[in-house]
């Protein structure tokens, strides 16, 4: 009986390893690029960057189990991605450094001139993004990433309305320090 | 900066551009690794306990005995009960931490920090009087009780070239690092204080605003 127990548990486990493993390959498949940005949102150091990515993945690995599909899976990553995030920028705060961000944030498929130009207007706009204070960031960086405001709300655990409403004092936010950057 | 590029659409276009191939790949490289770091954190724990659990099982069979066969047999089923409670735990609130709301998650940061620098400030200020205490027990141990002399011979101890020299740069040098750990730890609290005023005042807004 004790046996038997034994190896119901155990499929069982096998069964939840593998599920978590499928549901990790799509997170691969289908969200490596939002949690780059979210890492970007909040790191400009380039190793540190990738450290908080792969924390990130790390922490999306860990906490897929927890995962009932209430929402879609893209705002669950993103709602731990950006936990991660939080923790990663406090830890930071004991020895805080300026980075410059690197000069080629993107680069494809255009030319030269246009490519320098949209390079300078993305490294301004991810500088200004990382100005704003978290709460606004997080709410400004899910709202380019495309989300609705009810999975905003999700995310930030906030209603829809308050999610809107951060949405936009962030835009507000957002376009005032670009304004006075340029 | 173009005023078209102020346009949200054009900054979310901007933003939302998808990763180049060659940091795709870079990307998928990391969550491949992921899966099995992940795999061996989670089960630390369990593997520590199973393979002291086995050194123990070792022991008992090259010198078996019923006394010892007894005892070696329940230490390690509390060695694997322990374990196994320890990594339940660390999962629990590796999904909590992970999962709960903005609030949660910075009262339980702001807890840790604080927690960390008390044992942090204990530490360095228990750190010279116990160095000073053990030089004195060792000085009274060989010298038959008799602290007779004792600054004196710390000083000569002190400045006795090399060992002395080195010994007191080591313990410098430990406390410099409690100092800096103790300063980074105040301003870790800092940043998660300040961010939890951000939060409170985002809310505050909200509620404004919601009326």
């Amino acid at each position: 009986m004790a046996a038997r127990h034994d190896h119901v548990a155990s499929a069982s486990t096998a069964a939840a390893e593998a599920g978590r493993q499928r549901l990790f390959d799509d997170v691969t498949t289908r969200c490596t690029g939002l949690i780059s940005r979210i890492a970007l949102s909040y790191e400009a150091d380039d190793a540190l960057r990738r450290e908080l990515v792969q924390d990130i993945m790390l922490a999306v690995w860990i906490a897929l189990p927890s995962f009932r599909g209430d929402s879609s899976l893209k705002t669950f990553v993103a709602s731990i991605a950006q936990k991660r995030s939080i923790t990663h920028v406090t830890r930071r705060a004991r020895e805080p450094r300026k980075v410059e961000l690197p000069e080629d944030l993107r680069a494809s498929g255009m030319l030269p001139d246009e490519v320098a130009m949209r390079n300078d207007l993305k490294r301004q706009l991810v500088e200004s993004i990382q100005l704003l204070p978290l709460p606004q960031r997080e709410a400004i960086v899910l709202c380019f990433e495309g989300f609705s405001y009810t999975e905003m709300g999700q995310v930030l655990g906030i209603s829809t309305n308050a999610a809107m409403l951060r949405c936009q004092r962030a835009k507000t936010a957002l376009k005032s320090i670009m304004e006075k950057r340029s | 900066m173009s005023s078209a590029l102020h346009d949200l659409d054009d900054l979310a276009g901007l933003w939302a551009e998808e990763p180049t191939p060659e940091h795709e790949t870079e990307l998928r490289a990391i969550a491949g690794r992921v899966s099995l770091k992940g795999l061996v954190l989670q089960y630390a724990d369990l593997g520590i306990g199973i393979l002291i659990t086995a050194m123990v099982l070792l022991a008992l069979i090259t010198r078996p005995a019923p006394v010892t066969v007894a005892v070696g047999l329940v230490a390690a089923a509390g060695l694997v009960w322990s374990s196994w409670k320890r990594h339940l735990l660390k999962t629990q609130i590796d999904l909590l931490l992970l999962t709960g709301d903005r609030s949660d998650l910075l009262d339980r940061e702001i807890a840790r920090v604080e927690a960390h620098l008390h044992r942090a400030l204990v530490a360095l200020w228990a750190a010279p009087p116990a160095v000073l205490l053990f030089a004195a027990l060792a000085y009274s141990i060989e010298n038959g009780g008799n602290l007779a002399g004792f600054t004196d011979n710390l000083i000569k101890s002190a400045t006795l070239f090399p060992v002395g020299p080195a010994i007191l740069a080591a313990i410098l040098t430990l406390l410099f690092q409690q100092v800096r750990l103790v300063q980074g730890l105040r301003q870790e609290l800092i940043a998660l204080q300040i961010l939890r005023g951000e939060y409170r005042e985002e809310t505050r807004l909200d509620r404004v605003a919601l009326g």
